[in-house]
């Protein structure tokens, strides 16, 4: 378990040019950035290289990561740029916070059950596959979701209550 | 929990993770190799330090020098000074002496001697307290001396003068 305090140390050393540093925290995130990115496309190869590329642009922009966030979520996001850059902006996330309401947030143990539904995951459009990946599989917070593929927090939740009932309907089928 | 959504297919194997570690790898940016910054103020600084130091050791090393010689200087001068002072205090006694031997007509004018040589020598005294206090210089030991040799020529009058009486 790489804690904190011990990734921060060890971006310091990246930094100061330990390339050891380098091999560790890949090492740490290579399975995690992989298999998120592996969901938005069967073809392996494709998948290495949006891996590769995060990683070599995280690393040689390193100096540029804030350490109030955690290096993960910096990763993800490079990530994440690197697959929409490569569908040439087909993930598009229209803004749809002021359209309409929905309930703040779903209870936990639902949240649980749409891990049994991948397969219906798998089906979705990329925008809500992202987000549905993002907060249900990786945990992240809508806030953390908006600040990383820099959308509206709103639609982000929006985008997220669409895919479920999507997602519901694709089950019960 | 949150794991258990991906399976082990989704994960690379160990050969595509060297694959790309070896891509990632030969981006990586190199290693600097260690520069030495020459942090030019503090170069500067260091130089009008030095310069400062040396001149201070130039200083130290004449005063030094010059407060030695003046230290052999002023202790050859002290030597002659005490003799002086030594013989002056011998010709001291000779006063009574010669008062009480004199005529009564010489008597007045070898105590006015004697009183000048007494002036002469708080002015003696003066000086060499000056000197004590602030140091010698080569006019305060010439007015010494100068003084010394006045006492002195009181003394020959007196003797003189005792003689031509006799």
């Amino acid at each position: 378990m790489l804690t904190g305090t011990k990734e921060i140390k060890l971006i310091e050393s990246a930094l100061n040019g330990d390339q050891s540093s380098f091999k560790e925290l890949y090492e740490y995130h290579v399975d995690g950035l992989f298999a998120f990115l592996s969901q938005f496309s069967n073809d392996r190869e494709l998948v290495k290289d949006w891996t590769q590329s995060a990683f070599i642009k995280a690393f040689t922009k390193l100096e540029s990561f804030k350490k109030n966030s955690r290096f993960k979520t910096w990763l993800f996001t490079i990530g994440m740029n690197e697959m929409r850059t490569a569908f040439r902006k087909k993930i598009h996330f229209e803004d749809l916070s002021d359209l309409e309401t929905i309930p703040v947030e779903e209870e936990p143990q639902e949240l649980e059950n749409w891990k049994t539904a991948k397969a219906a995951i798998q089906q979705l459009s990329p925008d809500k596959k992202m987000i549905v990946i993002l907060h249900i599989a990786e945990g992240y917070s809508h806030r953390e979701i908006s600040e990383m593929l820099s959308i509206k927090e709103g639609t982000s939740r929006i985008i997220l209550h669409r895919a479920k009932e999507e997602l519901r309907n694709k089950v019960t089928q | 929990m949150k794991n258990s959504f991906y399976t082990s297919s989704d994960l690379p194997d160990e050969k595509e993770k060297n694959t790309m570690w070896e891509e990632i790898e030969s981006s990586l940016p190199k290693p600097k190799a260690k520069i030495i910054n020459v942090h030019w103020r503090s170069f500067w600084i260091g130089n009008a330090a030095a310069v400062l130091i040396l001149f201070a050791s130039i200083g130290l090393f004449s005063t030094g020098k010059l407060i030695l010689e003046n230290n052999s200087e002023g202790s050859s001068d002290e030597q002659v000074y005490e003799t002086l002072s030594s013989a002056s205090d011998q010709l001291k006694d000779l006063t009574p002496l010669l008062i009480e031997q004199a005529t009564e007509l010489n008597k007045s004018s070898i105590e006015s001697t004697a009183m000048a040589i007494e002036e002469i020598d708080l002015l003696i005294q003066e000086i060499k307290t000056d000197m004590l206090i602030n140091g010698a210089s080569p006019t305060k030991r010439n007015n010494l001396k100068r003084l010394y040799a006045t006492k002195l020529d009181f003394y020959k009058d007196l003797l003189l003068n005792e003689d031509i009486q006799s």
